[in-house]
């Protein structure tokens, strides 16, 4: 860790005195060059308790929320999903998911590329998951503890308790912005969501540029709800 | 109490040969463990998780035959034929059978806390679990640990290797593979047996776990981009999150590096930022677009940011 701390120092380092020196080569020109790097790292909470109060509160308000969903019976499967989609479109921060998702390939998107991207992206994930929910109405999830990250983003974690996946590891991070707290990612036993789309995007983008993935990400989009295609395969499997 | 002397007398001799792997991984210099390698490190001096990926593949492609047209329709009919209770009894049964590899590796891992968990898990599920098909353990809040001669060695600090997908075994690493042959010593007492009986046992095990997975493994297939990729990350991801926990990185995980949630390289976090800040502003942003794809795109997230922000 401290290896890897120590190279990361040493390449900061390294581009602070590039920057410097490529810039004018003055006092004012390194102010410049810092100024980023210092409003990127804020400095550590001084109450974490009180800094960690507002992220884990939120995290447990949706988490009972949906699984008060989840289990009312009274609503149909579409509008349990319906209610909990709104829930998810509120707290997740998709503009710096898709960012965080695509990393250094954001640059190779353009404006609209962008934002067809997140559009696309919130839309997957939707149908990707909005579709699995029915299937953990047994469950219930523990807040058990948070902790603050570099530069002030917070990770929430909390562990399923009941039916199939008893005891797996939910992690939410989050980060703040204008004030309000969002999820910027899911970790499910140590599975970063955001890493994970990352590694498979990766590929695509720097071998077939961006109009390529965003051209799979329609046709995925495009196809029936998973939930049908299910149905369908049921009934014809009966 | 037996067991728990094997695992560390026949891995003995293993460890020396899983250094000597270590050794032979060495000229890469980027694995150094799976915590610093897999996440910490800025993306571009990151080396490949999977140099043998063409190969790799190739037992994938094998793998996912024999699960599609073998594996998972036996364990579709076992879930059909086994109710849950059963099911869930078969796993503990099997759990209780790993539990020597487990105390084992806790105590390679200079774990006496988790040593006398285990023991007292195998001594409560033995007896009062009717032979481990009931998990009084947990219910008495005895902590299900998870170790393996993997972790231990990465507890260690042997480095993980090169990504290598294993024949039915699935998604692995070099030092994974070591690892299941240090655990098979660890589960020496099924030589005792004979073969069909261990085959049996093993069989059961998998066809039961398997059948718990059934839909979101179908899911994954179905809506991942690139399912070999989702599972090697998901396997990168839970193992070096896994060993961070065997290294006592406690409920923290390792720390995912900064590289994951922020862009190291300044230019892309201000080049980030610039955009945010423009689409803090609404009118300016998607005001006026015309008809059409990408302008529709631009449009609906503008309002959708503005929304966000009430």
């Amino acid at each position: 860790m401290t290896n890897s701390l120590a190279r990361r120092d040493a390449w900061r380092r390294r581009r602070l005195i590039g920057w410097a020196a490529g810039a004018v080569a003055s006092l004012a020109g390194l102010a410049l060059a810092a100024g980023p790097i210092a409003a990127a790292r804020p400095a550590p909470p001084e109450d974490p308790e009180a800094f960690l109060a507002e992220p884990t509160a939120l995290v447990a308000d949706i988490v009972g929320e949906v699984i008060v969903i989840l289990q009312n019976s009274d609503l149909s499967t579409r509008e349990r999903r319906q209610r909990i989609e709104n829930l998810a479109f509120d707290v997740f921060d998709f503009r710096t998911m898709g960012k965080l998702v695509l990393a250094r390939n954001w640059k190779k998107f353009d404006d609209a590329q962008r934002r067809e991207f997140i559009e696309q992206f919130k839309l997957y994930l939707s149908r990707n998951y909005g579709s699995r929910l029915d299937r953990y109405r047994q469950t219930d999830v523990v807040i058990v503890g948070a902790r603050i990250e570099p530069r002030n983003d917070v990770t929430v974690y909390s562990k399923v308790a009941g039916g199939e996946f008893d005891g797996v590891k939910l992690d939410y991070r989050l980060r703040q912005r204008s004030a309000e707290w969002k999820v910027i990612d899911v970790v499910i036993e140590g599975v970063s969501l955001v890493g994970n789309f990352r590694s498979q995007f990766r590929e695509v983008v720097s071998q077939k540029g961006p109009e390529a993935l965003l051209e799979q990400m329609r046709a995925k989009n495009a196809r029936p709800e998973p939930d049908q295609a299910d149905a369908e395969t049921a009934e014809a499997s009966s | 109490m037996p067991p728990s002397t094997r695992p560390q007398t026949t891995v003995a001799p293993l460890l020396a040969g899983a250094l000597a792997l270590a050794a032979l991984a060495a000229p890469h210099p980027g694995y150094a463990s799976d915590a610093e390698s897999a996440v910490a490190q800025p993306e571009a001096e990151r080396p490949n998780p999977d140099p043998w990926e063409g190969f790799n593949r190739g037992i994938f492609w094998f793998n996912e035959k024999a699960d599609i047209y073998a594996v998972a329709p036996v364990a579709r009919g076992w879930r059909y034929v086994v109710p849950g209770f059963a099911r869930k009894g078969v796993e503990n049964f099997n759990g209780l059978l790993l539990m020597p590899v487990v105390l084992g590796n806790g105590i390679l891992q200079l774990k006496p806390k988790n040593a006398v968990q285990d023991l007292g898990r195998i001594i409560y599920n033995v007896t009062f679990g009717i032979a481990g098909f009931i998990d009084v353990a947990t219910m008495i809040d005895i902590p299900q640990n998870d170790e393996d001669f993997g972790q231990t060695l990465g507890f260690w600090g042997v480095p993980s290797g090169p990504y290598l997908v294993l024949p039915i075994f699935g998604p692995s690493t070099i030092r994974g593979g070591v690892g299941r042959l240090g655990d098979a010593a660890g589960t020496y007492y099924f030589s005792l047996l004979p073969i069909w009986a261990t085959f049996l046992v093993r069989g059961v095990e998998l066809i039961n776990l398997r059948a718990r997975f059934l839909e979101e493994v179908d899911e994954n297939r179905r809506e991942s981009f690139d399912y070999y990729v989702f599972l090697r990350d998901a396997y990168l991801q839970n193992r070096a999150s896994r060993i961070g926990r065997a290294r006592g990185e406690e409920e923290a995980g390792p720390a995912p590096g900064d590289d994951l949630y922020y862009f190291e390289d300044d230019e892309y976090l201000d080049e980030g930022q610039e955009w945010l800040e423009e689409e803090e502003r609404p009118e300016s942003a998607g005001s006026g677009g015309p008809p059409g794809a990408p302008a529709d795109g631009l449009e609906e997230s503008a309002a959708g940011a503005s929304t966000d922000d009430e």
